[in-house]
């Protein structure tokens, strides 16, 4: 009845768990370099499935995507233009890069996407990243050829951004939810409607998400706002990254 | 040594994980560590896990905090799996009739 016992206590046993934790400890040691080989070796592989899976539905999916982002924003665009007609004029010299997208949700488990281009061109971590006009991320982990770009509705994230109405703008704390959703909170006397934007502060705060539906219960103190972002993230092919 | 047929467990096993992260549908990864470790191989099941973690990066969110989610599950389920082999596996084996 013991023999079982013994040999799983083998030599060969603990060798195993020592190799085991050996190689736990160096992965977190090493997390990013090792990442970095990794995602070298599995890009080009994954680069290969997405060519292969382009079918012309495939095709005209990304561009309705694309030209949906690209249109989100012109309300938006048109009272900013006004605005800044009637103030003085500052111009943003942002550069934008080009980025396909290797992987995205839900192949990827936290709401991000690993796009074909890195510190090679310049990428560095923080920088924003754009869908058409949609600012729907942020740069995470950069590699030598691919980065990896957090979403803003990465579930858990939390931003700070403004709520665009027809009676002006309205400080809010928008949260994550996962697969292109966010969600935030604002007193009961807010005007908020659907359709609302959702801007990044600032002079050159780009449009983060809209709102889809707003929940207002009877003698609550508090509304809460369902946002989306105006891109399908899961037809997208392409990003911008600000550098 | 392993049999032929445990080598091809294994390798199918194996194909699932991967085509979790190719295809890619992470639960199908997932479902490949628990199959892996559950069937005895418990250190191929870490190493598998460790990769993916690898290539899928940091986690955000509710797993933020696990750091390494697949190689903890992977070291879970081994844990698990050693702690039931004490009760329920090979208690009874047929060739010692």
């Amino acid at each position: 009845m013991r023999t079982t016992s013994r040999k799983r206590y083998s030599l060969g046993s603990i060798a195993a768990i020592l190799a085991a934790a050996f190689l736990v400890l160096v992965a977190v040691i090493f997390r990013h370099s090792l990442g970095g080989v990794v995602t070298a070796v599995t890009s080009p592989l994954l680069q290969l499935r997405n060519s292969w899976s382009t079918t012309e539905v495939a095709g005209l999916r990304a561009q309705l995507a694309s030209t949906t982002a690209a249109l989100a924003d012109r309300d938006l665009l048109a009272v900013e233009n006004a605005e800044l007609r009637a103030a003085f004029g500052r111009a943003t010299q942002t550069r934008h890069l080009l980025a396909g997208i290797i992987a995205r949700p839900p192949g990827t488990p936290y709401d991000t996407l690993l796009l074909d281009a890195g510190s090679d061109l310049g990428v560095v971590p923080g920088a924003p990243v754009f869908a058409g006009t949609v600012q729907i991320g942020q740069i995470d982990t950069v590699y030598g050829g691919t980065a990896r770009a957090t979403l803003y509705s990465a579930p858990g994230q939390s931003y700070q951004a403004l709520l665009t109405t027809a009676k002006g703008s309205v400080p809010i704390s928008v949260e994550g939810q996962g697969a292109g959703s966010l969600q935030a909170r604002v007193p009961a006397g807010t005007t908020a409607n659907v359709g609302d934007t959702v801007v990044f502060p600032g002079v050159a705060g780009a449009l983060m998400a809209k709102v889809s539906a707003v929940s207002a219960p009877e003698g609550e103190s508090f509304k809460t706002l369902y946002l989306h972002m105006p891109v399908n993230l899961f037809d997208l092919r392409f990003v911008y990254i600000a550098l | 040594m392993m049999s032929p047929q445990q080598r091809w467990t294994l390798a199918v096993f194996f194909a699932i994980a991967a085509a979790g992260f190719l295809v890619p549908f992470w639960p199908l990864s997932v479902l490949g560590i628990v199959l892996i470790v559950l069937s005895g191989h418990w250190f191929v099941g870490l190493v598998v896990g460790i990769l993916l973690d690898l290539a899928s990066g940091t986690p955000v969110g509710p797993v933020q905090h696990l750091y390494f989610p697949f190689t903890i599950l992977a070291v879970v389920l081994a844990l698990a799996r050693w702690w039931a082999a004490g009760y329920f596996i090979d208690r009874s084996p047929g060739d010692t009739l």
